[in-house]
């Protein structure tokens, strides 16, 4: 009787763990594409907004993406922000990133939201963003914030 | 007690079920979270896999741009004398005359506001205020700016967009700090919102609120001083000795208001 008991609750702890893995992962998905063409897609990304600044940080922790500097601006009810340059943290090295264009879209309210001119939807406190560097990179990510921190 | 590790060991499988569930389906690149994208389309770009180190491959973007850029000559190669210089210029001996100063009386300038030239364009549109009335604008000169246009972004035009950064005009990035960055709305014409934003230090606003001694305050009350920015954007200082209450439009060029 003791026995089928510890299973059971074996069994429900096993289970909970794995549903708790599932659940804590991020959902953004980053895509990179290099000036020679080259293509890396970065799922589950991990989206914070903390301090006045976007980051996007890898799975593994290991890289992070900080835009801190930007002119955002109401579109309707979709935050629309011109980022300038970005910084890349990764291997205890932060190197900046000079971008041509950019533009990121947030959606901080509780409902879906129509980007104007665009049949695209955000979701609530979704990302959206598009962005392009100096040397030719194109970077796009879309996902949830994960975590906020005024 | 052998059941119990029987139930052990069977726990201990569903945990790991779903993570080598995952390890199958996504295959190992470089332990960085990233996965090449699926190569269903023969023509998309090549996938390359992620940096080995784990993290973000950003090597394009983060190397040295040119380490060793060609030696250029410091002084640009002599051009050889001009055997032949072109003769110069005699004076003229008969320059032409100008109409001696006319002592009638000019015409007072004229007041009346003029028509609007045909050539003229009016300002942006985002930075026009609802009802704006340019023949009633009235310029209240900046008491500390007296520089040329764009004087204060080191004469490079300046507007919200990456490749003419000046930085926000009312502050940086405030997806993290709206209720703090957003300072109230105004309401213009068909209801349209328009945000207020808190003033960033060190931004061209803040910049433009100390030259004409303005502190900002939340909009909303009236007898304030409400300047509308770039993009559709609306702050509301105290009135002052410099300036009275009322609506005002921003030549972000001079860091100038007019009222209107």
């Amino acid at each position: 009787m003791h026995a089928r008991h510890a299973f059971a609750i074996l069994l429900l702890f096993s289970i909970f763990g794995a549903l708790s893995i599932a659940r804590a992962g991020a959902t953004g998905t980053m895509r990179v594409q290099q000036s020679d063409g080259t293509v890396q897609v970065y799922r589950d990304v991990l989206i914070r907004v903390a301090q006045r600044t976007l980051r996007i940080g890898s799975k593994d922790r290991k890289g992070v993406l900080v835009i801190d500097r930007a002119a955002c601006t109401y579109a309707g009810s979709v935050l629309r922000c011109l980022p300038s340059t970005m910084k890349f943290e990764q291997s205890g090295q932060t190197h900046e990133i000079q971008l041509i264009t950019g533009t990121i879209y947030v959606n901080l309210t509780d409902d879906t939201q129509q980007l104007h001119h665009s049949s695209t939807q955000l979701s609530p406190h979704d990302v959206l963003l598009m962005m392009q560097t100096q040397r030719g990179t194109y970077i796009s990510l879309h996902g949830h914030i994960d975590e906020m921190q005024p | 007690m052998k059941m119990i590790r029987n139930a052990t060991a069977l726990a201990l499988i569903v945990t790991m079920l779903p993570l080598s569930a995952l390890a199958q389906r996504r295959p190992a690149g470089g332990g960085g979270g990233a996965r090449p994208a699926p190569a269903a389309r023969p023509a998309a770009p090549a996938q390359r896999p992620a940096a080995p180190s784990g993290g973000f491959n950003f090597n394009h973007d983060t190397r040295p741009s040119n380490p060793n850029p060609p030696a250029r000559p410091n002084t640009p190669p002599a051009r050889p004398n001009n055997p032949n210089p072109p003769p110069a210029r005699p004076n003229n001996p008969n320059p032409p005359q100008r109409p001696p100063n006319n002592n009638q009386p000019r015409p007072p300038n004229n007041t009346q506001p003029r028509p609007p030239n045909p050539g003229y364009r009016p300002p942006n549109p985002s930075y026009r205020p609802p009802n704006y009335r340019p023949v009633h604008s009235v310029i209240v000169v900046n008491p500390v700016y007296r520089g040329p246009a764009w004087g204060w972004n080191r004469g490079v035009a300046w507007y919200p967009a990456p490749a003419y950064w000046g930085g926000g005009f009312w502050g940086t990035l405030a997806i993290a700090a709206t209720s703090a960055a957003v300072f109230g709305y105004i309401y213009g014409q068909n209801n349209q919102q328009i945000v207020s934003y808190q003033v960033q230090p060190n931004s061209p606003g803040a910049q433009m609120l100390q030259n004409y001694q303005l502190t900002q305050t939340q909009c909303g009350p009236p007898n304030l001083v409400v300047i509308y920015g770039p993009n559709n954007s609306v702050i509301c200082a105290y009135p002052n000795n410099l300036v009275s209450a009322g609506t005002y439009s921003l030549d972000p060029s001079t860091l100038t208001i007019s009222s209107y």
